[in-house]
C-alpha cells in the first residue's frame, strides 16, 4: 500500500481489534434514466392534452406533476435546461459526455421539432412553477418582448462560450429558481428567486421568455415543427376574443385585423431598421468584447493569477504554492482562456445584435395573408389559455361533447 | 411548407450530431459522473461546510483506519490549546463533537466520526495532516450528494480539488484503495 501522507505514527499491533468499516457506500443509483422515463411520459400526456383533449385543466395538472416529480422528488438538477452546457463541454473539453445526459438534452428538442414546445408546459419544473404562480397578466409590448428575448440568446451564447473555454456550468449555478428545489442556499439566492417569482405573478413566465437558454433552442425547433397548437377546436370566426388571452404574446392576428398602419409607415420603419442593423451588430459585438474582460474572472485560473500578480494571499494562492504547478503553465492557460472568451463573446455579441434586428424586422413584415388567428409555434408553450377563451370551442366542440344528441340541451 | 420541411430535417441532423460526438469518444463513461474531492489537492479551507446546496453539507469527514496511528494524543481530535487530554469540549478541535474517541488497549484510542454531527468543515483533517498520519480526509458522501450538474462547492474550491469520477468508481480515497471492509 502506498501512503503519500507521512506515517509518523506506525499502526499499533492489536490483538483482537477489528477496525470499523469506512462506511463508504459504493452503490450509486443512476437516476437519469428514471428521470428520462418520467419526462417522456409527461411529454406524451402533454401532447395528448394539448392536441387531442384540448384541456387547460389537464395541462395545469401535468405542469404541477412535473414540478412535483421532476422538481422536488428527483431534485431539479440535472435538467435539460442546463444540459446544453454538458453537451458543449463534451464536445470542446475533456468532459465525458454520457448517453443519459445526451438523451435528456435531445428529447424535449426532438419533441419540439414535431409538436412544439410541450416541454415548457408539461416537463419543465421551472416553467411549471412560473405557470402555477402567474395570476395577473401584464402584457409586454411586442417590440420590448422581442428585444428582451435576446437576453436569453445572450445567456445561451455567453454560457456556452464560458463553458467551452473551461469555466464551469455557470447557468446551472445562476439558475434563479434552483434555491426552491434545494432548500438552504444563501440569502442572495433566495432574494433573487423571490424577485423572479414576484415578477412572474404579473409577467407571464419571465424566466422562460427572457432568460431561459434552452428556450431559445426549443423555439428554433418548434418553428420548424409541422404541427402546431390550434387556438380553436372548430373554425376561427376572427372574433378577436383570443387576442389578449395569450400572456406570452404568441397569438398572431390575421393580417387585415392588425393595427391600422399604412404600408408606407411599415416600409419606412423597415428601412430604418435595415439601416440601423450594421451599427447595432457592431455595437453588440463591441459590448461582447468589453464584457469578456470582467467575465473572464469566472475562471478559477484567471482569478488565481490576478491574486498572484497582486501579491494577495488567499486560499487559492496557498493551494497553488503547494501544488507545484509551474507559474508559466498557469500564465499560458490564462492567456488561452482570455483569448477564447474574447473571440467567443465578440462573435456572440454580433449574433445577438443580428437576431434582435431580424426579430424587430419580422414585426414589420407582412406575413402571408392569414385569415384566422394562429399561434406563433416558436413562442407558444402550450399553456392552453386560449382554448377556454374561444367561443367556437365552447359552443360547438365542448357542447357537443357535453351534450350528446340524446341528452337534452339547456344551452 | 417545403422550406419548413427543410429546416426540420436540418435541425434533426443537428440534434443527431452530439450522438456522433458521444460515439466518437467511445463508451468510456456509461453512467452519470459523480462529484468527488481529490484528497491530494484538498487544503481544508472549510468551504465544503458552507458552499454545498445541502445544509448540512454532503461532504463528511472519512477515516481511513488503515493509516491511523491510534494515538492517545490525536492532533485531529485535540485542539492546539487543549487543557487536558480528555473528551472535554474545550479540548476538542471538532466544533460539533462529531469526532469521537474510544479506548482500545495500551495507550491506543480509536477515533470514529458521527456523521449525523459532522458538517464537513475539515478542521480535524487539517489537524491530522499537520501533525499526524493524515488518515482523516473529506469526501462527498454518495448517499447524501444530490449530484448537481454544477457543484456549488466545486465553484468555490480554491484548490480545484473537486473532480468528476465515473459512477463505477464512486469514491476517491486518500491512500491507495483498499478492498472495502465487509
Amino acid at each position: 500500500m502506498i501512503f503519500f501522507a507521512q506515517m509518523r505514527f506506525p499502526r499499533p499491533d492489536f490483538e483482537d481489534y477489528v477496525e470499523p468499516a469506512m462506511n463508504l457506500e459504493t452503490q450509486v443509483a443512476d437516476g437519469i434514466y428514471l428521470r428520462l422515463a418520467v419526462l417522456a411520459i409527461l411529454l406524451l400526456f402533454t401532447g395528448l392534452a394539448a392536441y387531442r383533449w384540448r384541456s387547460r385543466r389537464v395541462l395545469l395538472l401535468l405542469s404541477a406533476l412535473s414540478l412535483l416529480l421532476l422538481g422536488f422528488v428527483f431534485s431539479a438538477c440535472p435538467c435539460p435546461v442546463g444540459m446544453y452546457q454538458n453537451v458543449l463541454a463534451g464536445w470542446f473539453t475533456d468532459y465525458p459526455l454520457t448517453l443519459g445526459v445526451l438523451l435528456l438534452f435531445v428529447l424535449p428538442l426532438a419533441v419540439a421539432l414535431y409538436y412544439g414546445r410541450l416541454f415548457c408546459m408539461g416537463g419543465c419544473p421551472l416553467g411549471a412553477m412560473q405557470e402555477l404562480l402567474h395570476f395577473k397578466t401584464l402584457q409586454v409590448p411586442l417590440w420590448l418582448d422581442r428585444i428582451g428575448r435576446q437576453l436569453a440568446l445572450a445567456l445561451l451564447l455567453v454560457g456556452g462560450v464560458t463553458e467551452a473555454s473551461g469555466g464551469g456550468f455557470h447557468l446551472c449555478h445562476g439558475d434563479p429558481y434552483f434555491v426552491i428545489f434545494s432548500f438552504g442556499v444563501s440569502w442572495t439566492h433566495l432574494a433573487v428567486a423571490g424577485v423572479m417569482i414576484l415578477l412572474g405573478v404579473f409577467v407571464c413566465r419571465p424566466y422562460c421568455r427572457y432568460m431561459c437558454p434552452y428556450g431559445v433552442l426549443l423555439r428554433l425547433c418548434a418553428l420548424a415543427a409541422p404541427r402546431k397548437i390550434a387556438i380553436t377546436g372548430g373554425d376561427c370566426i376572427s372574433c378577436r376574443l383570443c387576442e389578449q388571452s395569450c400572456p406570452n404574446g404568441a397569438i398572431v392576428a390575421p393580417e387585415p385585423l392588425k393595427a391600422a398602419e399604412s404600408p408606407e409607415q411599415g416600409r419606412r420603419r423597415l428601412g430604418w431598421l435595415l439601416a440601423l442593423t450594421p451599427y447595432v451588430i457592431i455595437l453588440c459585438a463591441w459590448a461582447g468584447y468589453s464584457l469578456a474582460g470582467p467575465l473572464c474572472a469566472v475562471h478559477h485560473d484567471v482569478k488565481l493569477l490576478q491574486s498572484l500578480d497582486g501579491n494577495l494571499r488567499s486560499d487559492a494562492t496557498v493551494a497553488f504554492a503547494s501544488s507545484g504547478r509551474p507559474l508559466s503553465e498557469l500564465r499560458d492557460s490564462v492567456a488561452q482562456q482570455r483569448r477564447r472568451m474574447r473571440i467567443g463573446l465578440t462573435i456572440s455579441g454580433a449574433i445577438v445584435g443580428l437576431a434582435m434586428m431580424l426579430e424587430l424586422m419580422a414585426l414589420s413584415r407582412r406575413r402571408s395573408p392569414g385569415r384566422t388567428y394562429e399561434v406563433d409555434a416558436g413562442l407558444c408553450v402550450a399553456c392552453g389559455r386560449c382554448y377556454d377563451v374561444c367561443p367556437v370551442e365552447h359552443m360547438t366542440v365542448k357542447l357537443r361533447k357535453a351534450c350528446p344528441p340524446a341528452a337534452k340541451s339547456d344551452a | 411548407m417545403e422550406r419548413r420541411d427543410f429546416f426540420q430535417k436540418a435541425l434533426a441532423v443537428l440534434l443527431a450530431l452530439p450522438f456522433v460526438g458521444w460515439l466518437r469518444r467511445g463508451k468510456s463513461a456509461g453512467g452519470p459522473l459523480l462529484w468527488q474531492i481529490d484528497p491530494k489537492k484538498c487544503i481544508q479551507c472549510g468551504r465544503c461546510a458552507t458552499e454545498c446546496v445541502l445544509k448540512p453539507s454532503a461532504v463528511k469527514c472519512v477515516h481511513q483506519y488503515a493509516s491511523c496511528g491510534y494515538c492517545e494524543f490525536c492532533s485531529g481530535f485535540f485542539h492546539n490549546q487543549y487543557r487536558q487530554l480528555n473528551t472535554g469540549a474545550e479540548n476538542q478541535r471538532c466544533p460539533t463533537g462529531a469526532l469521537q474517541r474510544r479506548y482500545v488497549e495500551g495507550p491506543y484510542f480509536e477515533y470514529t466520526i458521527d456523521e449525523q454531527l459532522c458538517n464537513g468543515c475539515g478542521r480535524c483533517v487539517k489537524g491530522c495532516a499537520d501533525f499526524g498520519n493524515g488518515s482523516l480526509f473529506l469526501q462527498v458522501r454518495r448517499d447524501l450528494c444530490v449530484n448537481c450538474n454544477q457543484c456549488g462547492i466545486a465553484m468555490a474550491c480554491p484548490s480545484q480539488a473537486f473532480v468528476r469520477v465515473p459512477h463505477d468508481q464512486p469514491y476517491l480515497y486518500k491512500h491507495a484503495p483498499k478492498e472495502p471492509a465487509t
